[in-house]
């Protein structure tokens, strides 16, 4: 890729003694050092070209310069072979642990099962150690290798430290399993979605199948969002296949009516299925997609299968597994759109799995926050913010945590706005914004947000510290 | 493959071992000991004598005789501990010409690694009679509460003495290696070691794969044997001035007698329960008439006489118990180490807070030495018996300074090495070209209550206005236990680095002005982490209460009670509220009781219910 250069104002030039267009000082207007000539475009309507004249000509007025954004460390580019004391094999292993090193979880890093206990941890990370503590090679010649095994070192015996002790790994976890569990719940929600879409298309193209038939297998490239059900039925209105699908929703209506199917107000299950209990770790959100997968086989379009899926969902409901009582919720509705109460329902533990998850990801952000682990922080803080949009506090952390990561300042940016459209008054979302502009090098947007934030409070600490930091 | 020795440097008595054919031995010295008496001495005719024979004139030679110089080592002349040693000591402390402490004797003075290399370099003796081969290298133990100026000092005395020092490695770690080695255990054990001089408690988990690995480790520099001989002199003069009406510390050839009688009668007393100190023509009356000294001393006097010593022991094992995050039954085997612990009040007391016997197999003289030999022989030694590898921790926080006098922490005591941590600092003066960075080792707040590293100034930062330059201080710790510290101008990537060799070589004065001079080019930290968590927890807390508001209410609000209570409320959310936006976080801080009440009992009204 070629070396990309973003235009940067100069501080020292006055534009208003300069002469310029009104196209070159609405350019002017948006550089901000962080937007590219592509993004200024997109930005004033203008075309790529006439923006690069109209940097050109600023840079010709002193008024701004070319950068070079920085290049974000990856792994180190050259791993030159180098004459050490230690063999080819060991060397490839260093360079191979030290370069997966951040990616990987506790567990991971000190290759042991999360069930794993403190015996096996330790001796994994004793071995560990032996290979990447420095003293194993004393007084030989290890070069690049040292800094990187003194790393990784660090690296394992913050491993360890957090699962060695009972209380640090209750917490991490907490951590980790929520972190499974909120993933296998989304990608249990988007399976879901993709079969009832699935099931009601075969509603829709087959008759009512025979008992223990096999249905058709799911599409995979349903982009569904995870919480907005997408109604069976997106047929044209008119077309013969909507028709004949029409028919068919009669028949089971008419069906469905010759049967008492008044939702029992006991809670009592009928399928005697055992139910994974609260959280739902990965292992048992295969199971649970196994079991969803035979129940979709067995669904041969027979009604009654509507209710067993309401009751399954029940159940779910009542063991607190609200993924799975959603997900049974769903099938029964592909069998069964017309029903008012199944919609309701639906309806109801949606939200309910919608503010469960809000609370694990604002739990997981909470973690995160305390490790100072920034870039998860913003990520979790961006669900959070995401499901719950009344929220001013999330976006606000967002963008903390993406200013604290080094991270998107224009995501920053974008959060910051969102939290200080629902609460104007927040003087603390003012001065992240107010940082966030600083550190994109666009003193008069930081500027004005702090003269909002001394207004709200023209004695507070921060604010003094910024505008002087301003040189104001 | 070269030899390397390990040596047991103490305050009193030092001890040489080495390993042979994967055993290690100690060494002893031409007299048959095992152990040799840490002191030093200068003959009227100038000649050196080192050891035993050091000791045994020492009576006769009090002033110029010394001992213990390990208490002084790495200290500043300016120093509660130096200025105690003079009052205590019949050699004489002088203060050296950087801020330092030297002791002279005869005519000349010495610094005090100067003397400690004296005693290092006749144990290298010790071991190349014995070996009949020149050695170079060794391992030398050190208190773990040692900082790192005392490390410092303690290696230059080796270089002093002509020895490579290849590692400074801890007392307590050096004895848990010798207690591990070859035994093939998976174990958490704590060692206790209370020496002539200082006191040392150390936690670690030894594995059968050869690792040991320290957890955590505390101790006090100034609590040992010593210690309780002081108390029993105390005891004889305080008792003899009683009787007689004259100050025995007044002279000090009595004084060196009596310290000699009371260690002999403190050790006496772990083996039997009551001696006699006899010390005849211990001085004159003033009538010229010759005095004597003897006195009964039973093993329940000693014992209340030192009593708050042993409590000060246990109360640290305490401590390093909590910073282990351990309780005292996940500790599987206690191990011994130092004289004093073969006192049987100590045993008990260590028995009694574990709740287990001590482990009888080691020799608490010789272990720490035993284990130093064992380190020098892993690090060279390829054999498969010989692969170990020692984990050890930082015994001290290591930090900078910041504006206001402050002690800004970058890597946290018992952190395992090697380590590094960095943390990003802003300049507080505009146009402030400079920063200099202290380099500083301690638990206080405050910078000036903690030991001085060393300093260097970063120079050539931008101008610009205040807060805006953004200097990254990176603190790395090596395995040889060796402080490195770099400062970056985050924008220009100018860079400047030191390698932390501490010395000992300021004196208060220096380091005041130093302070002062400091505060000049002074950086603050750029975030307040503090405030910044009381906020979290406010917004959280505000968050989660707001969520369950129109619940709650739907609820509650059929009673008066209920409407009270939704009232207060909606107040207590309302001024959490406010102090968020003014940033007071003290009031916010104070109002974080009554948020987490409120939204325990909305949790509450929720659960009960639903």
């Amino acid at each position: 890729m070629p070396e990309e250069k973003i235009p940067r104002l100069l501080q020292e030039a006055d534009v208003r003694g300069l002469e310029l267009t009104a196209q070159e000082a609405f350019v002017h207007s948006c550089i901000d050092g962080v937007l590219n000539l592509e993004d200024i475009a997109d930005v004033t309507v203008l075309t790529p070209s006439e923006v690069l004249a109209a940097v050109e000509r600023l840079i010709g007025l002193g008024a701004a310069e070319w950068v070079t954004p920085k290049a974000s460390s990856g792994p180190p580019q050259t791993e030159l072979i180098e004459d050490v004391d230690i063999d080819e094999a060991l060397q490839q292993r260093i360079n191979e642990t030290f370069r997966r090193a951040d990616k990987l979880n506790h567990y991971e890093l000190l290759g042991v099962a999360t069930d794993a206990d403190r015996a096996e941890i330790r001796k994994a990370y004793f071995a560990l150690s032996k290979t990447f503590h420095p003293d194993a090679h004393y007084a030989k010649h290890l070069g690049s290798f040292q800094p990187k095994m003194e790393r990784i070192f660090k690296k394992i015996t913050d491993a360890y430290e957090a699962l060695g002790r009972p209380k640090k790994r209750e917490a991490y976890d907490r951590y980790l399993r929520q972190s499974l569990a909120v993933s296998a719940a989304e990608e249990q929600m988007h399976r879901m979605e993709e079969r009832a879409e699935a099931l009601s298309r075969a509603l829709t193209k087959a008759p009512v199948m025979e008992h223990g038939a096999q249905p058709s297998a799911p599409e995979s490239n349903v982009a569904g969002r995870i919480f907005v059900p997408s109604h069976p039925g997106t047929l044209t209105p008119g077309s013969p296949e909507h028709e004949r699908m029409l028919r068919k929703r009669e028949l089971l209506e008419r069906r469905l009516k010759g049967r008492s199917m008044r939702p029992s107000s006991t809670r009592q299950p009928v399928q005697a299925t055992p139910r994974p209990t609260a959280r739902v770790g990965k292992k048992e959100a295969l199971r649970d997609l196994t079991r969803s997968l035979r129940q979709t086989a067995a669904l041969t379009g027979g009604v009654d299968r509507a209710q067993r899926h309401l009751e399954t969902a029940r159940t779910a409901e009542a063991e607190g597994d609200l993924a799975a009582a959603a997900t049974a919720l769903r099938m029964a509705l592909a069998l069964d759109s017309s029903r008012t109460d199944l919609q309701e329902d639906y309806r109801r533990i949606n939200s309910r799995l919608r503010v469960q998850l809000v609370d694990i990801h604002r739990e997981q952000a909470k973690y995160e926050e305390e490790n100072a682990m920034w870039a998860a922080a913003s990520i979790s803080w961006a669900k959070v913010a995401d499901a719950s949009p009344e929220d001013p506090v999330a976006p606000r952390r967002a963008a903390k945590a993406l200013l604290a990561a080094g991270g998107d300042l224009r995501k920053a940016r974008d959060f910051a706005l969102r939290s200080l459209d629902l609460a104007p008054d927040s003087l603390d979302t003012r001065l992240v914004l107010a940082r966030i502009y600083i550190e994109a090098g666009m003193e008069n947007s930081a500027s004005k947000e702090l003269d909002e934030a001394a207004k709200l409070d023209p004695k507070h600490e921060m604010v003094k510290n910024l505008r002087k930091q301003l040189g104001g | 493959m070269e030899r390397v020795i390990g040596i047991d440097l103490g305050t009193f008595n030092s001890c040489v071992a080495v390993v042979e054919n994967g055993t290690p031995v100690v060494i002893a010295n031409r007299g048959g000991y095992k152990v040799t008496p840490s002191m030093v001495a200068v003959t009227e005719g100038g000649k050196r004598l080192v050891g035993h024979i050091a000791k045994r004139q020492a009576v006769t030679n009090a002033e110029n005789t010394v001992y213990a110089a390990k208490r002084l080592i790495g200290r500043k002349w300016d120093t509660p501990q130096v200025k105690n040693a003079i009052q205590t000591c019949p050699f004489h402390i002088v203060e050296g010409p950087h801020g330092d402490c030297r002791i002279k004797m005869r005519d000349k003075v010495y610094s005090i690694p100067e003397v400690s290399a004296m005693v290092l370099q006749e144990m290298k003796m010790v071991a190349e009679d014995y070996l009949g081969e020149g050695v170079d290298k060794v391992v030398v133990t050190v208190p773990a509460y040692f900082n790192d100026n005392q490390r410092q000092a303690t290696k230059d005395a080796g270089a002093i003495a002509g020895l490579d020092v290849i590692r400074i490695i801890n007392e307590p770690t050096s004895a848990a290696l010798a207690y591990g080695f070859g035994k093939n255990i998976d174990r958490t054990v704590a060692v206790f070691d209370l020496g002539g001089g200082t006191f040392d408690i150390s936690i670690l988990e030894i594995s059968s794969s050869g690792v040991f690995k320290v957890i955590s480790t505390a101790g006090d520099t100034f609590l040992g044997g010593e210690d309780f001989d002081q108390r029993v002199i105390d005891w004889l003069v305080e008792g003899f001035q009683h009787e007689h009406g004259i100050d025995l510390r007044q002279d000090r050839m009595a004084l060196q007698r009596l310290k000699d009688a009371a260690e002999k009668a403190k050790c006496e007393l772990s083996a039997v329960t009551e001696t006699e100190v006899n010390l005849p023509f211990i001085i004159s009356s003033a009538r010229n008439e010759a005095l004597h000294l003897q006195r009964l001393l039973t093993r329940s006097t000693l014992e209340e006489l030192t009593a708050d010593l042993v409590d000060r022991t246990i109360q640290i094992c305490e401590l390093t118990l909590g910073e282990a995050g351990l309780d005292k039954d996940e500790i599987e085997d206690i191990i011994l180490v130092g004289g004093m612990t073969r006192m049987p009040k100590v045993q008990e007391r260590v028995s009694k807070f574990f709740q287990r016997e001590p482990c009888k197999g080691v020799h608490p003289d010789e272990v720490v030495a035993l284990g130093a030999s064992i380190q020098g022989a892993a690090l060279v030694d390829e054999s498969p018996e010989l692969d170990m590898v020692l984990l050890d921790v930082t015994p001290h926080t290591l930090g900078i300074m910041v504006v206001g006098g402050y002690f800004e922490e970058l890597i946290p005591q018992n952190t395992t090495v090697p380590t590094s941590r960095s943390k990003p600092f802003t300049t507080v003066r505009d146009n402030q070209t400079a920063v200099k960075i202290l380099v500083l080792q301690g638990e206080s707040r405050r910078a000036e209550d903690n030991e001085l590293l060393g300093e260097f100034i970063l120079t050539g930062l931008r101008r610009a206005p205040a807060g805006q330059v953004e200097v990254e201080v990176t603190f790395e710790i090596n395995a040889d236990g060796i402080v490195s510290v770099h400062a970056k101008d985050v924008e220009t990537g100018k860079e400047q680095s030191i390698t932390v060799t501490a010395t000992s070589g300021l004196t208060e004065d220096e380091i005041n002005e130093m302070m002062v001079d400091a505060s000049d080019y002074a950086i603050i930290r750029r975030q307040d982490e503090a405030a910044e968590k009381i906020r979290q927890q406010a917004e959280t807390l505000i968050a989660e209460i707001e969520r369950l508001f129109p619940e709650v209410q739907s609820i509650v609000a059929g009673s008066d009670f209920g409407r009270d209570a939704i009232e207060k409320a909606r107040g207590v959310v309302d001024n959490a509220r406010t102090l968020l936006e003014r940033g007071d976080v003290a009031g916010l801080q104070d109002e974080l009781e009554s948020l987490g009440r409120t939204q325990r009992m909305f949790k509450g009204v929720v659960g009960k219910s639903a």
